[in-house]
Order: structure tokens, then sequence, then C-alpha cells
């Protein structure tokens, strides 16, 4: 389904867009139940022991509808069409994040990122733990993000193979114990434009992010984080090999002498 | 600005959509303070005495943001136009009026309306009591609502004029036991419109706010416009619905000079 140039453009700037992968009807379906959500459940999902505090659409997070998004659409066959036939796990579970305007007359910041999985003793882990445990982000916009500063999912290029190479240079993938590293990063960030329906692909390794909503609409998005089936035993090795489980973009990289065979 | 046709509709069913009547700049700050409410302030608390639980957007009832959307814009113009000039109190207050998907399988509900200001022991007034409080009702979409089921500000036309002879027949007291359940003279119509068109609906009309089957909330600003005289006249109007309604009583006259300068010819 992706062509070999959306492979590379994947390889190199460890994301993609690929417009109109989930059917509107089912968009359509989607959002009603998280509107529905937000206006008669309210937030929920607290989690003291892990340090969470509540979140809309809690309720959600495994529900039928969230959850075909994923796996009874071309997501997955994106999916496996770089991770490999049969090595992406079915969808489990997706959050869905609303992110709502700021308030009136209040600027935007500029966004900033992080690389997921690094305990900061508020976000369910240990200061100083750290553990990848995915392979890829899987975000479906279902509505409309048009501008930036709309709470658009925010992206770092190139920060994939960047990180790779400072985990090498640096001692190892141990350096994020210490929290998310602060280089400069190799271009600024990139606020993804999209329309319903559209799902935005990216690396796990990428540094990314939501940049604040300036717009008048709430940003609805939902994100999984796909796992590969050797996702568990690669562990945080896949931090300095970054194409371990990725054997389509590799196959991509191969064919055109990009890597060795 | 509103056309002779349009106040003859008004007269006729008692409602009137004036497209476009909000700019884009206003609307889209007034739904994103709704939005931003929804998500950073949440629900208040129950309002327990006054029988009401709590509402998004309460905090946002008397911001500048929401009372321009009707006092700074063709919307009061428009009520001048058919209330009177100077005849309209500036709005103070204004409804949130956000309906959330609620209809989650394929089976829509019934549509049901009512009137106004009829306590049922949970609205903040009590059984049996009934308060004719205000003269019109004024709504202003602040997203689209492209199509029926979505959320639509509902009216029964021309219920205005049926009910004035039902209660110069019956006495408004009938109105302690509630909204009177009789057959009506039209079938509902539940208003389509884009962000910014306003609606003007006379107190007397028969509405709701209908279901929603959508994807989408239905964003909605509402306040209920009151002519000066409103408290002094009070309940009397129920039965002399165009008391504060000079607009209309000069359409009247028009109308009924013009049909005896006819006569005479």
């Amino acid at each position: 389904m992706l062509t070999q140039l959306q492979k590379k453009t994947f390889a190199d700037q460890g994301f993609l867009r690929i417009p109109g992968v989930v059917p509107q009807v089912m968009i359509e379906a989607a959002r009603r139940k998280v509107y529905h959500s937000i206006g008669n459940v309210g937030m929920g999902g607290e989690d003291l022991e892990k340090h969470r505090g509540g979140y809309f659409c809690a309720e959600l997070m495994a529900d039928q509808t969230i959850i075909d998004m994923y796996n009874k659409t071309p997501v997955m066959q994106i999916a496996e069409d770089l991770m490999g036939e049969g090595k992406v796990q079915p969808v489990k579970r997706a959050k869905t994040y609303p992110r709502f305007p700021l308030p009136l007359g209040e600027e935007a910041e500029e966004p900033r990122g992080h690389i997921d999985g690094i305990g900061n003793g508020t976000n369910g882990q240990a200061k100083g733990k750290y553990s990848r445990g995915f392979t890829a982000f899987a975000v479906i916009y279902l509505q409309d993000v048009e501008g930036p500063y709309s709470g658009n999912f925010t992206v770092w290029p190139r920060t994939h193979t960047f990180f790779e190479d400072y985990f090498k240079a640096n001692g190892g993938h141990e350096v994020l114990a210490e929290g998310m590293p602060r280089p400069e990063l190799p271009e600024p960030p990139i606020m993804v434009n999209g329309k319903a329906g559209d799902l935005v692909i990216a690396h796990h390794a990428m540094v990314h992010g939501a940049c604040q909503n300036a717009s008048a609409n709430v940003r609805l998005a939902t994100i999984t984080r796909l796992r590969h089936v050797h996702v568990e035993e690669n562990g945080p090795d896949a931090y300095v090999d970054i194409w371990r489980e990725w054997d389509g973009v590799r196959e991509a990289l191969v064919e055109t002498g990009e890597v060795p065979a | 600005m509103l056309t002779s046709s349009q106040v003859e509709s008004f007269y006729e069913d008692g409602y009137i959509k004036i497209p476009g009547a909000v700019p884009k700049e206003m609307v889209d700050a007034a739904r994103k303070a709704i939005n931003h409410s929804i998500g950073e302030v949440g629900k208040p608390g129950d309002d327990l005495d006054n029988f009401k639980t709590g509402a998004y957007c309460d905090e946002l009832k008397q911001t500048a943001c929401m009372m321009d959307l009707f006092n700074k814009t063709d919307v009061m113009r428009a009520a001048e136009q058919l209330i009177g000039m100077g005849k309209v109190l500036p709005v103070s207050g204004v409804q949130m009026a956000l309906r959330f998907p609620t209809v989650l399988d394929d089976d829509l509900p019934e549509v049901r309306g009512h009137l106004d200001g009829l306590g049922n022991g949970k609205n903040g007034q009590p059984k049996g009591a009934y308060r004719r409080g205000f003269t019109a009702f004024a709504v202003i979409y602040l997203a689209d609502v492209p199509a029926e089921y979505h959320g639509n500000f509902t009216v029964w036309p021309k219920t205005h004029r049926f009910f004035e002879e039902y209660f110069v027949a019956n006495g408004s007291d009938v109105l302690k036991e509630g909204t009177p359940r009789v057959d009506l003279p039209e079938p509902p119509v539940q208003v389509v419109g884009e962000a910014g068109d306003a609606v003007i609906a006379h107190h007397q009309i028969i509405h709701t706010g209908g279901p929603n089957a959508s994807a989408d909330i239905r964003y909605a600003a509402i306040t209920r416009l009151r002519h000066v005289d409103c408290a002094a006249n009070g309940n009397d109007v129920y039965t002399d619905i165009w008391r504060e309604w000079d607009g209309i009583r000069a359409l009247q006259e028009a109308r009924s000079a013009s049909w005896q300068s006819a006569d005479r010819q």
C-alpha cells in the first residue's frame, strides 16, 4: 500500500502523514462517542498509585469503535508495510486526547517535545527509569486540524536517527536515566496539519509533542502506540538499532542501496 | 434591517432566522472561550437551593465576549425593529447552550416542546407556579447546524398565536398544570443554520433543543430578551401577545390602513 518513496520518506524524516486512511463513517462514530463522553461522562481514569490524573474519554480506551479505527482499516496494513507482515500486534487500547483551546487573549508558546518512556516521577514511571515499550505512534485525527498552533501533533524531523547517533556517541541509551536530553535538534518542529481520518505514523524515537491550541476548536485525536511482536525482547536495544523492528523500511533502504543487504 | 416580509413572517410563524447576524470573529472568540471552559474549567457544583445541576460555562454567562454577541451586533438591531427602538433591555446574561451528542444508536427520539417559565419543582420554580419573564428568545449558533437532529433549536410555528387564543378561551392559569398538551397547528421545525446565524422567537412559542444524533457538539448562545415594561406587563401578555412588539403592531396597523384604503377605492 505504501510506495517505496513513502517508506524512504519515513526512514528519512521519521514520520508520515497518510490522508484519508480511516473512513468518515468510522470517524464520525468515534467523534460522536468522544463528544458524548466529554459532555456526559467527564474525566475518569485517575490512578493515584501511578501518579496519573483524570483525563477525558478514559472509558473509551478499549471501546470497539475506537479500536476498530486501527484494526479494521488500512492503518494496520500501513503499519505492516513499514514494520513487516504479521509483525504488528493488534491494537487493544487507544487513547483519545482532546486538546482544548487556550483562554482568550493568551498567546501560544513555542512547542516543546520529548521522547516517550522517560520517567520523571509524575508520569507513572519513577525518575531515573526509562522504558522503550513500543515501536511507533499511530495518530488519527478525528477532526480537521488546520493551521499551526491548533493542538497539532508535532514532530521534530530526523530526531530518530539523530538520537540513535547521540546515544551511540554518549555511552548508550543509559543517558536517558538523566531525563530527556536537550541537545540542539537537527530541524525545527513541524505542527502536522490534517483532515479528519488522516493518519500520522511516527517512529518511537522521534521527539514529539502536541503544540498548544490557540484555535477556537477542540483538537480531537486518537493515539495508540503500535508494538512489534518482539518489542519486549528487543527492549531498549532498539534505541541504538532503530530499524530492528522495521522490516519494510529496511527492505526499502536495501533496495535503494542506502544500507547493505 | 429586517425586510417587511421577515417581519410579516415573524408575525405569522412566531420566529425568524437572521443569517450572518454575528461576525465570524466574534463567533470564533465565543466558541474558543466555551471550548476552553469545557476542558479546563468543567462543570461547577450543583445549586440545590435553586434545583439546578452544574452546567458547563457558568462562568462565561456575564462576560463581555458573550453579551456582545447580542448587544453589539445586528441581533439587537433586529430585536429593536420588532420590539421597538429603545424598548429592549440590554442583555446582561447569556446561557451557553451546549448539546452534546446524545443519540448513540439508530433510534431517534420524538421531539417534544414546551413553553418557558412553568415550574415543575426541578427547574428553580415550584410546581404549579408560572411566570412570563421575557419577551423573546434570541439564539445564536456558534457552529454550523447543517441538518435536523443536530441539536437544533426547534420551534412549533404559529403556536404563539394558537396559545393566545387558547388562553383567552381557557385562562392562563391552565399553565399551573404545565405546558398544555393539545394538537398544535403545525409540526416542529428544527432550525438549521450556520455559525453566526441568529434566531429570534416569540416568548409564547413552543420550542425545545432537539436531540443531537450528529458527531459534533451543538454550540449556541441563548438569551431571553426583555421589553423595558416586561415586569409591569407580567402575565397579561399571555393573552395580548403583541403588547411588547411595536414593530409588529406597526405592521398590523399599516396593513389595516391599506385594507381600509383599498375598501374605499
